[in-house]
C-alpha cells in the first residue's frame, strides 16, 4: 500500500487541477491575512469585510478540498489508471484514497495555519479584523495573549485541521459513487455551506442534536479556538478521525462489488 | 501439457437479465498466445475484466497460479493525459515491485516504437501513440500474463507488424502468456498460437494453430463463422 500511496501522491502532484486548487488556496490565504489587516486598519471599508471573509478558510477549504477529492478519485476512473491499482485489492484502494485525501487536506489548510502563526509570532495587530473572522486561524490571532501555552496553540491548529479532514471526508463516498470531479466539487461546496445551517437546525431537536454531536460538523470556534478546553479539542480530533473511518467504510461498501469501467 | 498460468472454472456474469458470460471454463498455458475471437457483445471483454478484477463474477472461480503478474490494456489505454510518456511510466513503476521491470524507460519505449516523443503530454498523442504507450505500460513489469484488448487499434501498418513481432518474441523468449482480443482476424491469425471462440457468453471452441491449419477452411474468419453457425 505504501507504493500505491506514493504513486497516488505523484499523480496528484502532476495533476493540473490539483495544482490549481493548491495555488488558489495558498494565494487566498495570503490575501486573507493581508486584506483582513487592511480592514482592521480602516484601509478597506467595513462594508467590504464580507468579501474578505470569502477568502477565509471556511469558504476556500470546502471549495478546493472537495475539488481535490473529486480529482483524486474521479481522475483515477476517467483516465482508467484504476486498472493499474486494481491488483492491490478494493479495500486497499479505498484505504489509499482516505490516506492520500487526509494528507492533501492537511496540506491545504497549512497556509492558513502558517499565516496565523506568522501573525502571532510577528505580533501583527489584527484588531478590527473581527468582521472577517469566521475562522479559527484568525480567531487565534485575535485571541492570542502571551500567557497562552504553546501546547494549547499547537493543539488548536491540530484539532481544527483534523476537523476539516473529518468534515470533508463526506466527499469520499460521494466521489467513489459519482466519479466526476465537477459533481463532487459541487456537492462538497454545497454541503459545506449547508453544514453550518444544519448545525443550527439540529440544535432545536434533541435527537438530531445528539446525532450531530457525533460528527465533526458540530465543532466551532469557541470549542477549538484558544478559549476552548483541551478536552474539547481532543474530543473533536477523535470524533473527526472516527468519522473519516466511517466514510471510508461507506466508500468501500459502495466500491466493493461495483463495476469498474 | 505446458504449465497452466490461469484457470477459469464455470465463471458466469450477469448484467440485469442478460447473461454476458455463461459457465466459462478455460485454462491458459504459459508461453502461448491466445486469440480471443467473438462478435461484439460475445463476452470477450467481460472475461478479461473479470480476470483483472474490474468486474466480479457472479459465480465460478478464477485462479491465477504462482502469483503471476498481469499486464493489461483493456478497452482503452490507462494513461494520465496531463503527464508525458516518461511520467506515466514513472507512475506505474512506483506502483510495481521494482524487481522485474524493464531497466529504463528508453528501453521500454523503444520496444513499442515511441522513442522520440518522451516530453509530449499524452493528451496530445494520436490514438496509435496512446495505444503503443498503453502496450508499454502493460509490459512494464515484464508480467507473466498479458491481456490486450484490440492492441493494434489505431496503429499504422508498420506498428501492427512491430507489435506482432514483439508479442511473438516475448512469448518465445520470456515465456509470457498473451490473451489477445481482436476483430482483426487476419492479423490475429499471424500472431496467435491458439484460439478461443466465444459466442453469446459461452466458449464454443478452443483450437490450436496446428489444428486450425488442418481444418478445411480458407481463413480464420470462415472457421469462426462455421463454429458460431453463421455460415
Amino acid at each position: 500500500m505504501k507504493r500505491m500511496f506514493c504513486a497516488t501522491l505523484y499523480r496528484m502532484w502532476k495533476s493540473t487541477g490539483a495544482r490549481v486548487a493548491f495555488f488558489i488556496t495558498y494565494i487566498a490565504a495570503i490575501l486573507y491575512f493581508v486584506l483582513a489587516r487592511m480592514v482592521g486598519t480602516g484601509r478597506i471599508e467595513a462594508a467590504q469585510a464580507g468579501s474578505v471573509s470569502g477568502l477565509g478558510d471556511a469558504m476556500v477549504i470546502w471549495l478546493c478540498g472537495s475539488l481535490i477529492i473529486g480529482i483524486l478519485v474521479g481522475s483515477d476512473f476517467e483516465n482508467k489508471t484504476i486498472h493499474g491499482v486494481i491488483g492491490f485489492g478494493r479495500k486497499k484502494i479505498i484505504g489509499n484514497y482516505v490516506a492520500v485525501f487526509a494528507v492533501l487536506v492537511l496540506m491545504l489548510v497549512l497556509p492558513y495555519t502558517i499565516g496565523s502563526l506568522v501573525c502571532i509570532l510577528a505580533g501583527v495587530d489584527m484588531s478590527g479584523a473581527e468582521q472577517t473572522a469566521i475562522s479559527i486561524y484568525m480567531g487565534n490571532v485575535l485571541g492570542y495573549t502571551d500567557d497562552i501555552a504553546l501546547g494549547k496553540l499547537v493543539l488548536s491548529y491540530l484539532s481544527y485541521s483534523t476537523v476539516y479532514v473529518g468534515q470533508l471526508s463526506i466527499c469520499i463516498p460521494v466521489a467513489v459513487k459519482l466519479k466526476k470531479p465537477v459533481a463532487v466539487t459541487a456537492f462538497g461546496f454545497f454541503f459545506g455551506m449547508l453544514s453550518a445551517l444544519l448545525s443550527t437546525l439540529a440544535s432545536k431537536v434533541e435527537i438530531l442534536d445528539n446525532i450531530y454531536r457525533l460528527t465533526p460538523y458540530n465543532y466551532n470556534m469557541e470549542q477549538l479556538g484558544l478559549n476552548g478546553s483541551y478536552s474539547d479539542m481532543l474530543l473533536a480530533m477523535m470524533v473527526s478521525i472516527a468519522f473519516v473511518g466511517l466514510m471510508g467504510l461507506l466508500a468501500w461498501a459502495l466500491f466493493r462489488r461495483a463495476e469498474i469501467k | 501439457m505446458a504449465e497452466a498460468i490461469i484457470n477459469l472454472r464455470n465463471v458466469t456474469k450477469r448484467y440485469g437479465g442478460c447473461t454476458a458470460v455463461k459457465e466459462c471454463s478455460l485454462t491458459l498455458e504459459r508461453g502461448k498466445i491466445y486469440g480471443l475471437v467473438g462478435k461484439n457483445g460475445a463476452g470477450k471483454t467481460t472475461i478479461m475484466r473479470m480476470i483483472t478484477g474490474l468486474s466480479l463474477p457472479d459465480s465460478g472461480q478464477i485462479e491465477l497460479f504462482g502469483k503471476a503478474e498481469i499486464g493489461t490494456l483493456i478497452e482503452a489505454p490507462s494513461l494520465n493525459g496531463s503527464m508525458t510518456a516518461k511520467e506515466n511510466l514513472k507512475f506505474y513503476r512506483m506502483l510495481s515491485d521494482k524487481n522485474g521491470c524493464y531497466e529504463t524507460d528508453e528501453e521500454l519505449l523503444a520496444l513499442v516504437g515511441l522513442s522520440d516523443i518522451k516530453r509530449k503530454r499524452v493528451k496530445d498523442y494520436s490514438l496509435g501513440m496512446r495505444q503503443r504507450l498503453g502496450i508499454a505500460v502493460a509490459l512494464l513489469t515484464k508480467p507473466e500474463f498479458v491481456m490486450l484488448d484490440e492492441p493494434v487499434n489505431g496503429l499504422d501498418p508498420i506498428g501492427v507488424v512491430e507489435i506482432r513481432k514483439l508479442v511473438k518474441r516475448l512469448a518465445e523468449e520470456e515465456g509470457m502468456t498473451f490473451l489477445i482480443s481482436s476483430h482483426n482476424l487476419p492479423e490475429l491469425y499471424q500472431t496467435a498460437t491458439d484460439y478461443i471462440i466465444i459466442d453469446k457468453g459461452m466458449v464454443k471452441k478452443e483450437i490450436s494453430q496446428e489444428e486450425l491449419e488442418k481444418e478445411q477452411h480458407e481463413s480464420l474468419e470462415e472457421y469462426f463463422l462455421s463454429v458460431i453457425g453463421e455460415q
